[in-house]
């Protein structure tokens, strides 16, 4: 008797665990048939969340039938994968190549990333050139497949309060000028000429210098002559002299920071502090630092590279951040609304309220001109200036790979000549042999 | 035997929760990771081909891993030995001798125990700040300012610097270990020791020290696995594995969720053999004929 009644016990507790489950399944049916819903994931980042519920707002306005339910996780890899595991994918994500992780470009490999291409035929606004970047076209076969939502000059960032015309220290334009500089700030003992974040920020200043030197293409498609060349060995020896530790141009406490948690802000800092003057940076620091950043006596500045001769090409290259949406998102239709929603020229002005831009036609004849943004997204004009859009290294096969980490190769020895543990021949011969090995197997 | 058979039954129903456990969430996993590395596989979803060594071949080639397993070592060795010593150090004096503030001092040992290696990482970034972080800040202020050093970022010191904070986060919990032990050692036994003539050292030598042995045994293999785990979890906060710290577990992770999946996972085969082969040799070679009081 006991028995029958522990059976129809444990009996009423499965049925009511398979009920639950269905139960909500016929739940989840129901709220599809009324609104369609487009899972927005977005890592949790420097820009912040409120631009993205202020476009959510305003997309849910236009197409009352979609519900956007958005999701921000610091570790998004990690979220999705495990998502993605169990068959759950997004609609749309917001997650940028070169990150750590390697999450988008590992998507991208594996042919998980949807073809998107027909957004860029349909949002009339968008700028043609990030639409032709090589970030967006990442595969290389000539279709779409991330979106560039938003950009920024990545250039050099100082204070501009302190040099600049009429300032304490005037603004180099060449290399020359900048390690004359670097020198008469160690005669006055005064502060360092230069630090970084971190390692990674120097992406954009490769970048810059490929396009100055007019290796851009050569160094993008891992072309055999890269680092061997005159110009390649030029751009090392530059970064070299300039970080490296005997030199004394670079702030002393840059790697210590660099390598304890949250350390990078302190780097960040000692630019506002006026301990350093220069770093590689984006616009979202200013964003990022403003809880420590003084109303007086300081105010950002950007600047394009320096040139390697007198009245040589400067440059800078944007740094763009990337949305796409997964093969097997089931909204598929308004995931793509909600990107060329963006590129509308509504979407786009929401973005700028936020001081964030958009990649559309005429997006810059809207920013203030006399704001920081506006003087920020003026030294892409300024003379000399080359600028580069979207770019970005050719995909290259992982599986083939294994060993290989590109971040750790390309970036990692400037921490070890920063702190006299390696020289730039011994990184040259390094870039030589990692852009072998790229070149010999392109993603497949 | 009816009751015989019950009571198997009852043996049976208990501990099946537990077995089931152990099965399901520890040896299938484990049977997997052993499994996945024999293929390509770049992530979860997505199968790959079976390359039986493969991984293995081009891991044991790794020059980032082979640093990984040496830096792992170098840790597992100065955390478990300065550790170990500290513990036992601090738990006879907590258990032996009376003073003011004793309980204050257990409750100040134990604190680092509790806190999140996320909040450990954020003091030592502070301690470790090269500026004005608390460290060189104190040398300077007692003159020694010839000491002071860039602690997390110059290449040789950097990974004492990550063992420093991993003893200090060690400590507490160790130290409890061994004064649960150390308190169940009869009084009468010390007071005998003394009236012959043992002074305090002998003593520790002669009667807590072996009397505590089995225990020290049993935590020398939580020192392996605590010190692979929370290495990793300080290193991928910190240095994210540069300047030369990149530990196993790191290394690992970063390739089994960014690509590489398979071969993590050869990785990860490689770091259980080695915690549990090294467990095994502790445990061997500190064998003794077990005392009882």
């Amino acid at each position: 008797m006991k028995k029958m009644v522990a059976l129809a016990c444990a009996g009423l507790m499965v049925a009511s665990v398979v009920t639950g489950c269905g139960s909500k399944k016929d739940d989840a049916d129901k709220s599809g048939g009324e609104k369609r819903v487009l899972k927005f994931d977005s890592f949790s980042g420097g820009n912040g969340e409120e631009v993205w519920k202020d476009l959510e707002a305003a997309f849910e306005k236009k197409y009352p039938e979609v519900d956007v339910q958005m999701r921000f996780e610091k570790d998004l890899p990690a979220v999705l994968n495990k998502e993605n595991a169990t068959g759950t994918y997004s609609d749309l994500v917001y997650y940028n190549v070169g990150q750590k992780s390697g999450f988008t470009e590992s998507q991208l490999n594996s042919g998980e990333v949807m073809d998107i291409s027909d957004v860029f035929a349909n949002a009339k606004d968008v700028d043609q050139a990030f639409a032709d970047s090589s970030v967006s076209k990442y595969l290389g076969d000539g279709k779409n497949y991330l979106a560039p939502i938003m950009y920024t000059p990545g250039a050099f960032f100082y204070n501009a309060e302190l040099i600049g015309e009429g300032k304490k220290y005037a603004l180099p334009s060449t290399w020359d000028e900048m390690f004359a500089l670097g020198d008469q700030l160690k005669k006055e003992k005064g502060p360092a000429l230069f630090t970084y974040p971190v390692k990674g920020y120097f992406d954009n200043t490769l970048i810059g210098m490929y396009k100055q030197l007019g290796i851009l293409d050569k160094a993008l498609s891992y072309d055999d002559s890269t680092w061997t060349s005159k110009e390649g060995t030029k751009i090392l020896e530059t970064v070299g002299k300039l970080v490296a530790k005997e030199n004394g141009y670079l702030f002393k406490d840059t790697v210590a920071n660099a390598n304890a948690k949250d350390g990078f802000t302190n780097n960040q800092q000692a630019v506002i502090d006026g301990k350093a003057l220069f770093m590689p940076n984006g616009y979202w620091v200013k964003n990022e630092m403003s809880k420590t950043t003084p109303e007086k006596g300081f105010k950002w500045g950007v600047m394009a590279l320096p040139a390697f001769e007198k009245d040589g090409k400067r440059a800078i290259a944007s740094f763009t951040e990337q949305a796409w949406i997964p093969k097997q998102a089931k909204n598929s239709a308004d995931a793509k609304k909600f990107l060329e929603f963006i590129y509308s020229e509504e979407g786009a002005e929401i973005m700028l309220k936020h001081d964030i831009v958009a990649p559309v036609k005429g997006i810059t004849d809207k920013i203030d001109k006399n704001s920081d943004l506006g003087k920020a997204f003026a030294t892409y004009s300024e003379k000399n200036v080359e600028t580069i859009v979207g770019a970005s290294y050719a995909a290259y096969d992982k599986k083939a790979l294994p060993k290989l980490d590109f971040n750790a190769s390309l970036y990692g020895p400037i921490d070890d000549i920063a702190t006299g543990k390696k020289d730039v021949a011994t990184w040259k011969s390094e870039l030589i042999k990692l852009w072998k090995e790229l070149k010999a197997n392109p993603v497949k | 035997m009816n009751k015989k058979k019950a009571q198997r039954t009852f043996i049976f129903g208990c501990l099946a929760p537990a077995v089931i456990l152990a099965i399901l969430f520890i040896a299938v996993p484990t049977i997997t990771v052993f499994k996945e590395s024999f293929f390509d596989k770049t992530d979860l979803i997505h199968d790959g081909a079976f390359v039986a060594l493969d991984n293995f071949k081009v891991l044991f080639s790794d020059e980032r891993f082979i640093e990984s397993m040496q830096n792992i070592i170098l840790t597992i060795t100065l955390v478990t030995l300065v550790t170990l010593v500290l513990a036992v150090l601090f738990a006879t004096l907590l258990t032996r001798e009376e003073f003011r503030g004793k309980n204050f001092f257990r409750v100040i040992f134990y604190i680092p125990n509790i806190l999140s290696i996320v909040v450990i990482a954020g003091i030592f970034a502070a301690i470790y700040q090269p500026s004005n972080g608390i460290l060189n800040s104190f040398l300077e202020m007692i003159g020694l300012s010839g000491l002071t050093r860039a602690w997390m970022g110059d290449p040789d010191i950097v990974n004492y610097s990550i063992i420093v904070a991993l003893i200090w986060q060690a400590i507490g919990y160790y130290m409890v270990m061994y004064m649960a032990s150390m308190s169940s050692i009869p009084e009468n036994l010390y007071e005998a020791a003394s009236l012959e003539g043992a002074g305090k050292i002998k003593q520790f030598f002669m009667i807590t020290l072996p009397l505590i042995w089995n225990n020290i045994r049993t935590t020398l293999t939580f020192f392996v696995i605590s010190t692979i785990n929370l290495s990793f979890m300080f290193v991928q906060i910190n240095t994210e594995g540069s300047l030369g710290t990149e530990v196993p577990l790191n290394y690992m992770y970063n390739k089994a969720f960014a690509g590489n999946y398979s071969y993590g996972m050869a990785a990860g085969v490689c770091i259980f053999l080695f915690s549990f082969a090294l467990s095994g040799i502790l445990n061997n070679i500190t064998k003794r004929d077990v005392l009882e009081f």
